[in-house]
């Protein structure tokens, strides 16, 4: 068995990618798209003009703004950035910097593990020579299928603005263009050594999209898909969001499970189904959500002592059952609801003191529990503003969610099974609390169109969307309320709507396993082999794993995880050893 | 092992359905439902059969049920909480989420309308629901260590399912009710093609073909649409769920298509409810429906409303769905009563209605006076309609599957017995597959598949893997070669190299059973090797022995040491034109062939010596021959020979010069 890492991710936008040989087939997992970057391009200008659009004076016009831009550069050092110094230029998209190098052709399966593991996958499906089969459970894929052509037509509005491009490299790609580019911007870009240059690509098209999902065979949670005959792999709920899962490969060679970010007690999605996990041979550690969360190493340190005593003594029923209990205690999805309670606050307080309040949070399951939360937190204190959904696919987005019983909590299924809808969006909307449109120019927005008001739209990056405008709208005003999620770097996101006055939340949200968890649950599921990558404080980790004296952890040096794929290789089963 | 089969119920017969099969020591009941042709202790499957402790959770490893009708989940709430089965009960999401509610207004109709004392209340019916562990289709559930489930999509109503099983290499289906042609709101059953000991499979419409069921549903239409033109009540018992949502789809489509504006009533709450759960659980309807769900909810329906009790007798046309469906009792019987003497008024009727219900006597033949009780008796002057597109497969879909799966074994349940029996003379004749037909009560046993995992050793393998040439000259061949020949026509010689694996399975106790080369065997067993040899000694004819003996009694030894040499030379001669292919060595003391051996005995009393007649005796040398067993065919040749031919002392002459 082979394991290359081709990127170790970086939380819940950009779940990490591999590839891994069993059995003579090569295994792709997850082929994200790194979102953040998009970050580096400057949104739509706001102060464009229409007439300005023909193709002509538009080139004159984006020609003049870099002139401008690069003759400041080549003068000064170094400045503080500055919304001028962003790639003004229709976007390109920036997928895992060493998946360009494979070669498609050479890939026999790709193993997608939630929405966000499958953004970057058209340009794989794409490209000449691609035959693998891919695999992702039923809701994963139809989620994933209307947030990229949610992607694709948000990206519509650049090209309008900049016209239709030639398909080869754009202008800013040349190296001298690069060259001007402030070096944080140009790091972002090309990364230190210049190596993820090759990653851009121009956006996939719709067609593209529906491509790729008629290349995806779609699975129920823990139904065996026989792979030619070799290999059995099972998608088991992961409990991260509605429809992702971690993997299972029964091969001769063993079982192998890809253990991804995953969550216990999970208020919308199923629950993380760890006890199908139970006995693997090998299990590849890939949630690397605990590196995040540093409080928690010193609550850990506290905690595990007494814990790695008892488990020591782990023979009978009694302390399996403590186990279980210990990860499925719901003190973690309590904190969640907390937050979640604190930002109903905060949108309530802002729309009390007259302000409006955007939301262009991404995760399913956040959504529809704010899209819940609010209008009961707007009543409680009297409120009565309206709330707009504006994407241009929530719609279909929203009626999905609430045919989709088999693939929530089981406390949402209790729903299904007292007669009640599963969400409770469509009684908003009969009722006029809540609003969903398409876009921002949609002629019954702007019917009903209401200040205060809270907008829940994409991007995220705010790139692109509806976002963009509404933010421009109220980034000025210090009553109005931003919701951003952790992750993203706030500074250089917030960058073209400088100067702001509006109130910025920022939150986090649980997207893993947590380190206390971690050693129990490596204990319940009993496999031959652990392994981890190392960085920094997955170490806290490898020893929670070594104390467990669990046969093998195999974990690998951190500086190598960073540029360079790296391959290694070793057979099951091996005696106890472990690399720093 | 084995693979024990208890019906319980539906066997020859429609009603109750419930099946416990034992499969390789795992009990699973598939089914737990009720009669509702009977009021009395036959409604209820003979639990007693599975337990006569009454221990059930020790019985049964688990329940498993395909669907929401009562003939399928009605005994469950008595099961589980009178009888007290507290193990896993097994159903898909929707028939989670609809069974409670047939449960309840069964429950109802029985205790409230009929005053019956009830066998189980409402709050029993809601623990039951609590025990009930909901899967998804293709979901594969490991219910313990060893048994497997897996639903597979059945088509019949929302949320049927077949059920396959699988314990150790052993594994069966039971279908419960399934369609295997898609309908207005359901697909087709669909299923894996798996390697099966049994199925288990209904056969309601064993004999019959259906048309196109768009015929019949245009038919209904027709006959509908002419009642109410005419200022005719349509009753339209159904249960609550399944038919009523499939022909509420059909009239709300036709009534906007034709711009009706007659009113169309679900009778007291019952299916406006149970909309909601159709329009969550969409996703479990036919690909066309299911597509709808963004723009229109095709479970939305828009011109159905709620029936008052007093719109009974007021004027004018409607169409109302009430329960129960085969008016057993309850609100479509209070209906039936008063729409019933009226020719303007039309009852449509399910395809099947269980004997001793109203239904059932409505459809066979077409009275005029039905009485319900002593005192009761209604004038039927109305319109019948049946309705004959049930959602069950007809014969050719139940054939179709036995086909595909092509199972070992198979049980029929759910029929009527004549039909059941052709079925089962079909299944056998055609498909060459055994078929039981049991009755209820009765049990079939039939083998399971035990696989036996082996190791197989490294020397093995090597000498699967060495080539075993055979070299086939034209000229050489004999006739059994000739199919061969004439393949390859031209070719003078040819090669064939058929590989053969031989081994030997060794299974040990508690170890695991593997399989090794033979000369591998000794070594594992630490055993000397034996090799059995077959003696004969063969009197082989010389002409002139008797002459030769007499004139030199004395000279014996003589006679023989120079002789010994010749007439082993003479024997060699004769066998090498004897046998021209095989490769016979003269070493002189003895010949060889393969591990035949031979050479002259001089023993009077050789114990290999079978001797008949004393003058053969004087006329014969011997030779010993000996040979390992493998080699017996040959050797039995070519002592045939030997004992043929005819030496001569060939020197006579010159010894007694």
């Amino acid at each position: 068995m082979k394991f290359t890492c081709l990127n170790k991710g970086n939380g819940f936008h950009l779940p990490p990618c591999y590839v891994l040989h069993v059995s003579g087939f090569r295994i792709l997992l997850d082929c994200p798209l790194d979102l953040s970057a998009l970050t580096v391009f400057s949104p739509v200008p706001a102060d464009f003009c229409p007439s300005l659009l023909d193709e002509s004076s538009n080139c004159s016009f984006h020609e003049s703004l870099n002139m401008e831009s690069k003759s400041a550069k080549r003068h000064k050092i170094e400045k503080p950035l500055d919304a001028k110094d962003l790639i003004y230029a229709e976007p390109w998209y920036k997928t895992l910097k060493n998946l360009h190098i494979w070669d498609p052709s050479f890939i026999d399966i790709v193993l997608i593990s939630s929405t966000m593991g499958m953004l970057g996958l058209p340009f794989l499906t794409r490209s000449k020579g691609f035959s693998a089969k891919i695999y992702a459970t039923e809701a994963t894929a139809r989620i994933g299928q209307l947030m990229m052509e949610d992607l694709v037509s948000m990206h519509m509005e650049f090209r309008h603005f900049y016209g239709s491009e030639e398909s080869d490299s754009p202008q800013w790609m040349k190296w001298e263009e690069l060259e001007l580019l402030p070096s944080f911007l140009r790091e972002m870009a090309i990364g230190q050594d210049g190596s993820e240059l090759g990653g851009w690509m121009p956006l996939y098209s719709s067609v593209d999209v529906k491509d790729c999902l008629q290349k995806v065979q779609k699975l129920k949670y823990a139904e065996a898909a026989c792979h030619n005959g070799a290999l059995v792999i099972k998608a088991l709920s992961s409990g991260l969001d509605i429809g992702s899962c971690n993997w299972t490969v029964e091969s001769p060679e063993g079982n192998i499970s890809c253990l991804s970010s995953s969550i216990f007690v999970s208020a919308c999605a199923m629950e993380f189904d760890y006890r199908a996990l139970q006995g693997a041979d090998l299990i590849l550690y890939l949630d690397f959500s605990s590196e995040d969360v540093i409080e928690d190493v010193e609550h850990h340190d506290n905690y595990s002592s007494p814990t790695t005593n008892n488990l020591s003594t782990l023979s009978d029923e009694d302390n399996w059952k403590e186990l279980n209990e210990c990860l499925l205690r719901n003190d973690e999805s309590i904190e969640e609801s907390k937050k979640l309670a604190f930002i109903c606050s905060c949108v309530v307080d802002s729309v009390k003191a007259g302000g409006s309040v955007l939301i262009p949070l991404s995760r399913l399951g956040i959504v529809l529990q704010l899209l819940e939360q609010i209008p009961i937190s707007l009543e409680s204190s009297a409120v009565k503003v309206p709330i707009y959904v504006i994407s241009s696919v929530a719609a279909e987005l929203l009626a999905f969610t609430n045919i989709i019983p088999e693939w929530l909590s089981k406390l949402r299924q209790e729903k299904l099974f007292s007669g009640e809808p599963l969400y409770s969006h469509i009684e908003l909307m009969k009722g006029k609390k809540l609003y969903v449109f398409p876009a921002i120019h949609s002629p019954n927005l702007i019917a009903n169109w209401q200040e205060p008001c809270i907008i829940f739209a994409p991007h995220w990056s705010l790139r692109l969307g509806p976002i963009v405008h509404l933010l421009r709208r109220w980034c000025g005003d210090r009553n109005s309320l931003l919701v951003l999620e952790d992750g993203l770097d706030a500074d250089m996101a917030l960058l073209p709507f400088k100067p702001i006055a509006m109130k910025v939340l920022h939150c986090s949200f649980l997207s893993g396993i947590r380190m206390t968890k971690a050693q129990p649950l490596l204990k319940i599921l009993q496999p031959k082999i652990v392994m981890v990558i190392t960085i920094q404080l997955s170490s806290s980790l490898c020893n929670a794993i070594l104390s467990l004296s669990l046969s093998l952890s195999l974990s690998l040096p951190p500086h190598t995880t960073h540029h360079h794929p790296y391959t290694t290789t070793h057979h099951t089963p091996q005696p106890f050893n472990s690399v720093y | 092992m084995a693979i024990e089969c208890l019906v319980l119920g539906a066997g020859q017969e429609v009603g109750k359905s419930c099946v416990v099969v034992s499969i390789n020591g795992k009990r699973i009941m598939f089914d737990c439902g009720m009669h509702m042709g009977y009021d009395d202790h036959r409604r209820y499957p003979d639990f007693s059969l599975i337990s006569t402790s009454g221990d059930f959770d020790s019985a049964l490893d688990c329940v498993i049920i395909t669907h929401f009708h009562l003939d399928h989940v009605g005994a469950l709430p008595y099961f589980t909480e009178v009888c007290g089965y507290n193990g896993p009960v097994y159903m898909t999401y929707p028939t989670k989420a609809l069974a409670p509610l047939m449960l309840e207004d069964y429950r109802k109709v029985m205790v409230d309308r009929r005053g019956e004392e009830e066998q189980f209340t409402a709050d029993h019916i809601s623990a039951c629901i609590k025990k009930v562990i909901a899967v998804d289709l293709k979901q594969t559930v490991q219910v313990d260590k060893d048994l497997q489930i897996r639903a597979y999509y059945a088509g019949h109503v929302l949320g049927a399912a077949m059920f396959y099983a699988k314990v150790g290499d052993s594994a069966m289906v039971y279908t419960g009710d399934y369609n295997m042609t898609p309908d207005r709101h359901l697909g087709a059953a669909q299923i894996d093609r798996l390697q099966l000991d049994l199925l288990i499979t209904e056969s309601t419409y064993a004999t019959t073909i259906r048309d196109s069921k768009y015929a019949r549903e245009r038919e209904f239409l027709k006959v509908v649409h002419k009642c109410v033109a005419a200022g005719g009540k349509v009753l339209i018992p159904t249960f609550a769920l399944g038919r009523a949502q499939e022909l509420c789809i059909l009239l709300d489509d036709y009534w906007e298509r034709m711009n009706l504006k007659v009113p169309i009533y679900f009778s007291a709450g019952l299916t406006i409810q149970a909309n909601m759960y159709y329009k969550m659980l969409i996703g479990w309807t036919s690909q066309k429906v299911k597509e709808t769900y963004t723009t229109h909810n095709a479970f939305d329906f828009k011109n159905v409303c709620n029936f008052d009790r007093s719109l009974i007798d007021a004027p004018g046309p409607c169409v109302l769905f009430a329960t129960p469906g085969m008016i057993s009792g309850g609100f479509s019987l209070e209906v039936f009563k008063h729409w019933a003497p009226s020719e303007m008024n039309l009852v449509t009727l399910p395809g099947y209605c269980v004997a001793g219900t109203i239904g059932h006597k409505l459809m066979s033949g077409k009275p005029t006076k039905i009485n319900l009780d002593k005192d009761t008796q209604i004038d039927v002057r109305c319109q019948i309609h049946q309705l004959s597109f049930s959602p069950h497969t007809d014969a050719k879909g139940i054939m179709d599957l036995v086909k595909f799966l092509s199972p070992k074994h198979v049980i029929l349940v759910h029929g009527e017995k004549p039909k059941m029996v052709s079925l089962k003379e079909r299944i056998q004749s055609e498909l060459g597959i055994q078929c039981y037909v049991p009755a209820n009560c009765d049990t079939v046993c039939i083998p399971s598949t035990v696989f036996v995992k082996a190791h197989a050793s490294e020397m093995f393998f090597q000498s699967c893997l060495s080539p075993n040439f055979r070299f086939l000259n034209e000229s050489s061949e004999d006739t059994s070669d000739s199919i061969l020949e004439r393949t390859n026509g031209k070719s003078r010689l040819q090669v064939t190299d058929e590989r053969v694996a031989e081994g030997i399975l060794v299974m040990e106790k508690s170890k695991k059973a593997r399989v090794v080369h033979q000369e591998e065997l000794l070594l594992m067993l630490g055993e000397k090797q034996h090799e059995v040899q077959v003696a004969y000694c063969c009197p082989v004819h010389v002409d002139n022995l008797d002459e030769a003996r007499r004139d030199h009694i004395s000279a014996d030894d003589v006679l023989g040491l120079s002789n010994k040499c010749s007439w082993l030379q003479q024997l060699f001669t004769e066998l090498t034109t004897d046998f021209p292919g095989r490769n016979i060595q003269n070493l002189g003391e003895h010949l060889q062939v393969e591990s035949f051996h031979v050479s002259l005995c001089w023993k009077d009393d050789c114990p290999y010596r079978i001797i008949d007649s004393p003058r053969k005796k004087l006329a014969a040398v011997f030779f010993c021959c000996t040979w390992s067993v493998a080699d017996g065919k040959l050797a039995w040749q070519i002592i045939s020979t030997m004992e043929k031919c005819r030496l001569t002392v060939q020197n006579l002459n010159q010894n007694t010069d």
